[in-house]
């Protein structure tokens, strides 16, 4: 069974990336697809919210079993191409992603994910991915070796204490959320060097 | 439940710093509209332009609504899309003034050395301005950086080629020539004190550096075959789904021994810079055949000169063995000074062992 929120995510963010990159890979959509997630926690919506869970890989990528088997379908359905991990989308891509932004369950998700991938105009992906492994609780299953389930109890509260703070210091002054998402991925990324 | 270890003095001086907080305080939504699409532009720009090649200055500028004004228009062409940039945005203007309107519909306007008050335009445009291997934007009358992330990228917008190939030669040379490390590279001396090389070297020379790029880069890298001086390319560096090609010229300097023990050749500063008046022809060569590609010149030359080296010697005094160590060579003509395809030669001392 296909994960709906999962496929739309990956068809849109695939169609948002492939716009100023000239190679996505399967690795990236999984990325921004949880950083898009992470940025829903920052309004204030339950995780449970996003539909679909994220796991750490043994070698630090985010990882969402929903957004892999919802790749596979978007490749069966012949709206995505891959070779090599690499992921490119085809000419009738844009028209499906078009029919799906229709629905309102879906539409309320774009505003994260066009956040998301836009933060990777800036910020380069490995970049992303490093300063979201600083987070305490993942660098503690990474120390570990584990896969397991990143956005636990733990990883939750203390995304929350984050951007509470950041919601105070900037939030109220400022509707964008890819103001409050930047000052984050800079933080963590500072506080990653140290 | 575990306490957050939030820093929040630094996420405090993050906040009150971010470049992009000020965009919306300068020119509310509208500019943050505008900088979305000057953002998916400089990339677009980038993948086609290399910023490394820029040593005067690109100025990007999006509109703002109900802002008219004219631009003189006499020295501007209408660009469809970025790919065709490379053969718009030559050379020579890259050592100017040039300037780039972002439209709404994603077509660009291209002045090449435009004359125009850059606080002016910032009254009335989001500005972005590209300056000695800077992102800036204008904000408020004032330039404001752009925070790099990554040593990789020339660029914030720019994807990490030859940046990354600079990377790569910096380390080849501490870590790999220095002290011949590398085992292809050992290979190449005739004595066990790296006084003199092989005969011919320079195949080994290039296996060794080619090994290397293959297992630092994420790139094609490829031996070039040649049959005479008109084609010196020694190593082609080309990364995929992008308009960027490397060519490396490799040059050692020095002396050779054939299997007999006899000096056969004898490699001083001057065979560094012939080695640069090759590059250099060679990449007027490929300009004109490949217009649309990027193409950055590399002159690699492997220094194992030794002070007071004869026929019979078998060992040098430290310092006659060192005597080459700090002594740069003078390029003349200096191509890397005067095109924005050639790089820095890369001298890359190999020490013997005394």
């Amino acid at each position: 069974m296909i994960n709906s929120y999962a496929y739309y995510d990956a068809l849109s963010i695939s169609l948002k990336l492939s716009d100023t990159k000239p190679s996505i890979s399967e690795i990236e959509l999984h990325l921004f697809g949880y950083l898009a997630c992470l940025l829903s926690l920052y309004k204030r919506r339950p995780a449970s919210t996003w539909k679909y869970e994220f796991a750490l890989t043994k070698y630090a990528f985010p990882f969402s079993p929903s957004l892999h088997k919802a790749i596979d379908a978007l490749i069966i359905n012949r709206y995505f191409v891959t070779h090599e991990g690499i992921v490119k989308t085809t000419s009738t891509a844009t028209s499906e992603y078009r029919e799906l932004t229709e629905f309102s369950l879906y539409s309320e998700r774009e505003e994260f994910l066009e956040v998301a991938c836009s933060c990777a105009l800036v910020i380069p992906g490995g970049n992303i991915r490093d300063s979201l492994t600083n987070l305490p609780p993942i660098k503690s299953q990474m120390r570990l070796e584990q896969s397991a389930d990143i956005l636990g109890d733990i990883s939750i509260r203390i995304l929350h204490d984050h951007f509470e703070f950041l919601y105070n210091i900037i939030g109220r002054t400022t509707e964008d959320l890819i103001i409050p998402a930047l000052a984050w991925l800079y933080y963590l990324d500072l506080m990653g060097d140290g | 439940m575990a306490k957050l270890e939030l820093n929040t003095e630094v996420m405090e001086e993050i906040a009150e710093r971010l470049w992009i907080r000020k965009v919306e305080i300068h020119y509310g939504s509208e500019g943050m509209n505008a900088l979305r699409s000057l953002m998916t532009s400089l990339k677009k720009i980038f993948q086609y332009i290399e910023p490394e090649t820029i040593t005067g200055s690109l100025i990007v500028f999006v509109r703002l609504h109900r802002k008219t004004f004219e631009i003189d228009r006499l020295k501007s062409r209408d660009i469809i899309s970025a790919e065709a940039l490379p053969q718009n945005y030559k050379a020579v203007a890259r050592s100017k003034n040039s300037l780039i309107e972002v439209h709404p519909d994603g077509t660009m306007t291209f002045w090449t050395n435009a004359n125009i008050s850059r606080e002016s335009l910032a009254s009335e445009a989001l500005v972005y301005i590209y300056e000695s291997k800077v992102d800036n934007l204008m904000l408020g009358g004032v330039l404001e950086q752009l925070p790099n992330p990554s040593r990789s990228h020339a660029s914030v917008f720019s994807v990490p080629t030859y940046r990354d190939l600079d990377l790569a030669l910096e380390k080849y040379d501490s870590r790999m020539a220095r002290n011949s490390s590398c085992l292809i590279l050992q290979e190449a001396w005739f004595d066990e004190k790296r006084l003199f090389l092989k005969s011919k070297p320079e195949s080994i020379m290039r296996d060794s550096l080619l090994q290397f790029l293959r297992s630092s880069l994420g790139a094609e890298i490829r031996p070039e075959q040649y049959v005479d001086d008109s084609h010196p390319c020694d190593i082609k560096v080309t990364w995929m789904l992008t308009n960027r090609i490397a060519f490396i010229e490799i040059k050692w300097l020095g002396k050779s021994r054939d299997p007999t023990g006899h000096i056969t050749t004898n490699y001083a500063e001057g065979r560094a810079r012939d080695g640069a008046q090759q590059l250099a022809d060679y990449l007027d060569r490929n300009i004109s055949h490949s217009p649309i590609n990027e193409t950055m010149g590399y002159l690699v030359v492997l220094d194992a000169r030794r002070r007071g080296l004869k026929q019979n010697t078998s060992s040098l005094s430290v310092k006659l063995a060192m005597w080459y160590r700090d002594k740069e060579i003078k390029f003349d003509p200096n191509y890397h000074e005067q095109r924005p395809d050639f790089k820095t030669p890369c001298r890359m001392f190999c020490e013997p062992i005394y």
